[in-house]
């Protein structure tokens, strides 16, 4: 009965109730599309903040730029390599300025290198070499041809005969030989000269040329990048400093290895196993500060990353390199032991891939011992898809490991080389979508000669599109409410208030106030339940379609966000779908409303007696 | 047979300005098979008097006894859905509904079926001598006199056998003013009603079997005709 008259009662008058379906459903799809573009901003905005990284590059820019002459002894031909001159160096510390906000701070981090035995390939190399060699003509110039009397490390023969040439010799003197005595000296194969007509088959005629290399120098920094003293280098570089070029050898003589040189000269003739033996280590705070990781250009194919636990608890757990693994025999979850001996600030581990670019030998003419020696569990095994530029690339045998799994500055007397910083070995995290307060925050620290690149792969332009996102999901949301308050209010007195007289006739007819209620509400309240499904799920599909549009948006919009903050790479996103809870939620919450504001009418309006609602009537 | 008691019942509200004391000390009895016709000026007090016997408000003092029962200790709203109806000059008819549902309207709230409902609302819309085609016509359609044959109807639908009316003719013309005294009449008389009528009608007044006189909130006579 209820139902029925409260019904007849809705369709008696129905162009205002069907107002009221209308109305009530346009903010009910106000609400739902509101809701769930809120919804869909902030679970978006949620799941990019745990697949995005912001990160920045530290390098320090050239001040200056000169040029090496270098001359091609058999032709005469000179070449020009440029130089590039570099300031005092700049420490990380002036980038621990207030407000920064680092999630991981600047840090000019070195990479190790390790002696692992079972990365033995052979006899060593050709293009390293340590020979004792005797002229075999009077030097006049460049090159000068020698031959060898004994081979003290790498695969050549002894009675070879090679060119020895100097190509920085600036002065182009002769290199300082003497007929009929022998010398010891470090060699790198740089070219093969053909002996004029002479061509042939078996490599008749071809001498190999051999460059001199800096020999018996020690290389040795303190951590604050400071050479560490070494009389023999020391004098080598005076000599260097008052001669101009000098060429890195020593007579042999009688009792020549029994001297301090000789010694030295001995240790030295390690360092081309060293180099077959070596595996670079790279410590970090966070995968993604590696340039490779950064922009995927390595993928790990098995296992897993490196998890932030294991960072923030330094185990001892690394990724390796697929050929490493295979080299090694490894798999996932088996251990690799890195003993590590020298540390390098300088270069890159791509720049080291084929052998480290500094001596090996400490200031006190030895070879670098292990300073650090552990075993690694080995928890992904990743794959370089794409070798990168230049010093950003990853290397072919490089293993990542957690920062902090080696002792902290265990390493500080096995520096063998320091060097500025640079954006392959300088990064820092920053939180995501502060990129532009960072930039500010730099502008104002004044701090010259150094170069911050910033990358987000397009976080910040989609973290702005996700904020205008949200403005407008709140302006329909807010819209929604008040037209859904507006609405209720004045339906539910024109549906309420406006049948006074029906409640006044329905109370003297005996029906209890609960009644009433039911009576004057069941129709009132059938509507706005209708409208509000209705209204709730145009509103969800709308949605879906209004993310869509913005995704379509979005592509622009990185590669803006790319070009401005020089990240080149951008990140496949995926957006959090509409939700039909959140749908049914505004749907709900409006329905409640309905249902609140409805009782509210009817309460007043039922807390008059009936006479007072017909008009007390008075004669 | 006395069905409604009054034993010094005494009313009194606020309006904005001041407390009007609308009714004082009356006390009286109604019987069944008789129509009281309850007279006086305006402002004496004779609707809010029959507000008091229809249980639409509580007597400040007094008591009213129906059927021995004091309306002040019973469910008000059971009492005026089982016991008193009202009829009112203007009608209070449901606009929404026929003529039909309204009679039907006081029975179904007291649970009977619709079909029941529908037959026993048939009968009394034709003691009240409406004809069929007045039965699906909304209230809008029907004339006064119609009209507040319906409002009879639905209150004998409820079947309480004491009907309070508040200038019933007050709205109609000669011809449906005798019509509906005439309809008070018969259900006192031949029906045992207790019909109570607050008129200014000197023909309800001639007509009635017992006539109340009100002044100033008092009952100042009560003449058997």
């Amino acid at each position: 009965m209820t139902f029925y008259y409260s019904m007849k009662q809705m369709f008696r008058s129905p162009l205002k109730s069907f107002l009221f379906f209308l109305l009530i459903g346009v903010s009910a799809f106000f609400l739902a599309l509101g809701g769930n573009l809120l919804f869909m901003s902030k679970a978006s905005l949620e799941e990019f903040e745990k697949s995005f990284t912001t990160i920045g590059t530290v390098e320090q820019t050239k001040k200056d730029l000169g040029m090496i002459k270098w001359q091609n002894p058999f032709t005469k031909q000179y070449e020009y390599i440029k130089d590039f001159k570099y300031g005092d160096r700049i420490r990380e510390d002036v980038l621990d300025f207030e407000g920064a906000n680092y999630i991981i701070k600047p840090r000019q981090r070195p990479y190790f290198a390790a002696y692992v035995e079972d990365m033995y390939q052979g006899l060593g190399g050709r293009l390293d070499i340590q020979v004792e060699a005797t002229p075999l003509e009077a030097p006049t110039g460049q090159p000068t041809k020698m031959q060898i009397t004994k081979v003290w490390e790498g695969s050549v023969e002894e009675g070879e005969v090679i060119y020895i040439t100097d190509r920085s010799n600036q002065d182009e003197e002769p290199l300082p030989f003497e007929m009929g005595k022998t010398y010891v000296m470090r060699l790198t194969g740089w070219d093969i000269y053909q002996e004029p007509g002479t061509e042939g088959d078996n490599n008749e005629g071809q001498i190999n040329e051999y460059y001199i290399q800096s020999g018996i120098t020690s290389s040795q920094y303190t951590l604050d990048g400071e050479p560490v003293d070494d009389p023999i280098t020391d004098a080598l570089d005076k000599e260097y400093d008052e001669v101009g070029d000098i060429a890195f050898t020593d007579e042999v003589t009688e009792g020549f290895y029994d001297t301090e040189k000789g010694k030295r000269w001995i240790e030295a003739a390690g360092q081309q196993d060293h180099m077959s033996r070596l595996v670079l280590v790279q410590p970090t705070e966070g995968t993604e500060l590696l340039m490779p990781f950064y922009r995927d250009e390595v993928v790990i194919k098995e296992g897993r990353d490196i998890t932030e636990e294991e960072y923030k608890n330094k185990e001892k757990v690394c990724l390796i390199p697929d050929m490493l693994a295979i080299q090694l025999r490894k798999s996932v979850g088996d251990q690799v032991n890195l003993p590590l001996y020298a540390a390098d600030y300088k270069g890159t581990p791509v720049d080291s891939q084929y052998g480290l670019g500094f001596s090996l030998l400490n200031a006190e003419g030895k070879m670098y011992p292990v300073f650090n020696e552990q075993e690694y569990k080995i928890v992904g095994i990743y794959k370089v898809v794409d070798e990168g530029e230049g010093s950003y690339g990853m290397g072919k045998k490089v293993v990542v490991i957690p920062w902090g799994a080696v002792p902290e500055n265990s390493w500080k007397d096995n520096i063998g080389s320091f060097g500025r910083m640079s954006g392959a070995n300088t990064s820092f995290q920053i939180p995501n979508g502060t990129i532009q307060k960072y930039q500010e925050l730099l502008e104002k620290q004044g701090i010259k000669d150094l170069k911050i690149t910033l990358y987000d792969k397009g976080y910040t332009q989609l973290k702005d599109g996700i904020e205008n996102r949200k403005l407008m999901s709140w302006i329909f949301l807010v819209s929604g409410c008040v037209m859904a308050v507006m609405i209720l209010l004045f339906f539910s007195n024109v549906f309420i208030t406006g049948q006074q007289k029906r409640i006044a006739v329905e109370r003297i007819l005996g029906r209890t106030k609960k009644q009433c209620a039911g009576s004057i509400l069941t129709g009132l309240l059938l509507l706005a339940a209708l409208g509000s499904i209705a209204g709730s799920i145009a509103g969800w599909k709308a949605t879906g379609v209004a993310a869509k549009k913005a995704d379509t948006e979005l592509v622009f919009d990185l590669s803006f966000s790319n070009a401005a903050t020089g990240g080149e790479e951008k990140k496949d996103v995926k957006w959090t779908k509409p939700s039909v809870e959140v749908a049914l939620g505004a749907g709900g919450a409006l329905i409640a409303a309905a249902v609140l504001i409805s009782s509210c009418y009817m309460g007043a309006n039922l807390k008059k007696e009936p006479l007072e609602l017909l008009g007390r009537i008075e004669e | 047979m006395e069905r409604i008691i009054v034993e010094n019942v005494s009313y009194s509200y606020q309006n904005k300005y001041q407390t009007i004391e609308a009714v004082k000390q009356v006390s009286c009895t109604f019987e069944s098979g008789k129509l009281y016709a309850v007279t006086g000026e305006s402002g004496s007090g004779k609707s809010t008097f029959l507000s008091l016997l229809a249980g639409l408000d509580s007597p400040k003092e007094g008591r009213i006894i129906v059927d021995g029962e004091d309306i002040a200790q019973i469910d008000r709203d059971a009492y005026r859905r089982k016991q008193v109806s009202v009829v009112y000059q203007a009608f209070h008819l449901f606009p929404l509904l026929t003529a039909w549902e309204n009679v039907m309207y006081p029975l179904e709230l007291k649970g009977i079926p619709r079909k029941e409902a529908k037959k026993k609302a048939a009968e009394c819309l034709e003691e009240v001598g409406l004809s069929e085609k007045i039965l699906n016509q909304y209230p809008k359609m029907m004339s006064g006199g119609e009209q507040q044959r319906v409002a009879i109807a639905r209150a004998m639908a409820a079947g309480g056998r004491i009907l309070l009316a508040d200038e019933p003719t007050g709205n109609l013309d000669t011809e449906n003013e005798e019509n509906i005294v005439g309809l008070l009449l018969k259900l006192a008389h031949e029906k045992d009603y207790v019909v109570i009528v607050v008129t200014h009608n000197p023909l309800i007044a001639e007509m009635a079997d017992v006539r109340m006189t009100m002044k100033d909130g008092k009952m100042t006579a009560a003449e058997e005709q």
